[in-house]
């Protein structure tokens, strides 16, 4: 029973991953693995985590998100999480979850020019 | 055959006109008010009775005419008051866009619970329709703002954050400012500005853009 892996794509010097299905335990360690070794092979810059499918947050997946941008930052990687919904914002905001380290962005377009701004001029989380 | 007597006629007359007006006053309990009594042209002991009957099912026609004339005049009432209550929602937070990026949300009058929340929606979507970086909320016009409207919009401004968005709120009045600190309500993530024109400049800087005058062509 495979669980498909979630697809990893290369635009420039940044990386992009979508989540589009629910990411629990195997799935969930598989991706966070998948993502820090294709970092390390392409020594990505940024990396943006989509969740614009993604209509419930719940504590597991806004902590991944969280271990994610700290393991990446360590390895020299910004990262940027675009496309929340506004109720997973709300929810987020009302459970006063933080997702710290983070920076944010309404979608793509906005995100790869934030990380434009960011990495560009050499900041770094 | 036995012919009967003048208490068993008399008997039997009773039965059948008693019978006839009850089943009038059956069918009128019943809703039905299509059926009357019926009044025999010679008078006799139950006359005053059937015509009494009439006249209480006539009222009543008129009564049940009345009631359901009311209830159409405040059903309506409600109607219009539904559609006013609607224009005021939609009239009360407007977001606009100012500039590419920045919107202004002006907000006016009393904020109760339903209505902020209402207002982080209307936020939120704007700053999605409009792909805005800047949102300027101005509050110039509410008069109150008591430690659940500051957490609303703490709230808020903490969420558009999670969609890119940097909020400024400006139009603080000294007396909100004041209510604010005796308040403790911690707005330590919160940038404020004076007014509506100081947070458009602040979104300018935020955007890196300046305002300078045009070069005059000298005559």
């Amino acid at each position: 029973m495979e669980v498909p892996r979630i697809p990893i794509l290369q635009i420039e010097d940044y990386l992009v991953a979508s989540i589009q299905t629910a990411l629990h335990d195997t799935a969930a360690t598989r991706f966070r693995d998948d993502l820090l070794e294709r970092i390390y092979e392409t020594k990505a810059r940024g990396l943006i985590l989509d969740l614009t499918a993604v209509d419930v947050v719940d504590s597991f997946l806004a902590r991944l998100t969280g271990d994610i941008a700290a393991m990446a930052g360590l390895m020299g990687t910004t990262v940027v999480i675009t496309g929340l919904q506004p109720e997973v914002a709300v929810t987020l905001v009302e459970l006063g979850v933080e997702l710290k380290g983070v920076t944010t962005a309404l979608n793509l377009e906005k995100g790869i020019a934030a990380l434009r701004r960011m990495v560009g001029e050499g900041k770094h989380p | 055959m036995t012919e009967k007597t003048d208490l068993e006629q008399y008997q039997e007359f009773v039965k059948e006109r008693l019978k006839s007006l009850l089943d009038v006053v059956q069918s009128v309990s019943a809703g039905d008010f299509s059926v009357r009594v019926e009044i025999p042209a010679e008078a006799d002991e139950f006359t005053a009775l059937s015509v009494g009957l009439e006249k209480m099912i006539e009222d009543l026609i008129e009564a049940r005419r009345v009631s359901e004339e009311r209830m159409a005049r405040l059903q309506a009432a409600v109607e219009e008051k539904e559609r006013l209550l609607k224009t005021v929602g939609e009239l009360s937070s407007p977001v606009i866009q100012v500039w590419e990026d920045v919107l202004v949300m002006p907000l006016v009058g009393a904020i109760d619970s339903a209505r902020a929340t209402r207002i982080m929606e209307d936020l939120l979507n704007g700053i999605i329709k409009y792909q805005a970086e800047i949102v300027i909320i101005d509050i110039t016009g509410v008069p109150v703002v008591d430690t659940s409207v500051a957490n609303h919009l703490v709230q808020t401004i903490k969420a558009a954050a999670l969609l890119g968005a940097r909020c400024v709120v400006v139009g603080i009045s000294s007396e909100v400012a004041q209510s604010l600190v005796n308040l403790g309500v911690d707005l330590s993530g919160v940038v404020t500005r004076s007014n509506l024109q100081a947070g458009v400049r602040y979104a300018m800087e935020m955007m890196g853009l300046e305002v300078v005058p045009k070069k005059r062509v000298s005559s």
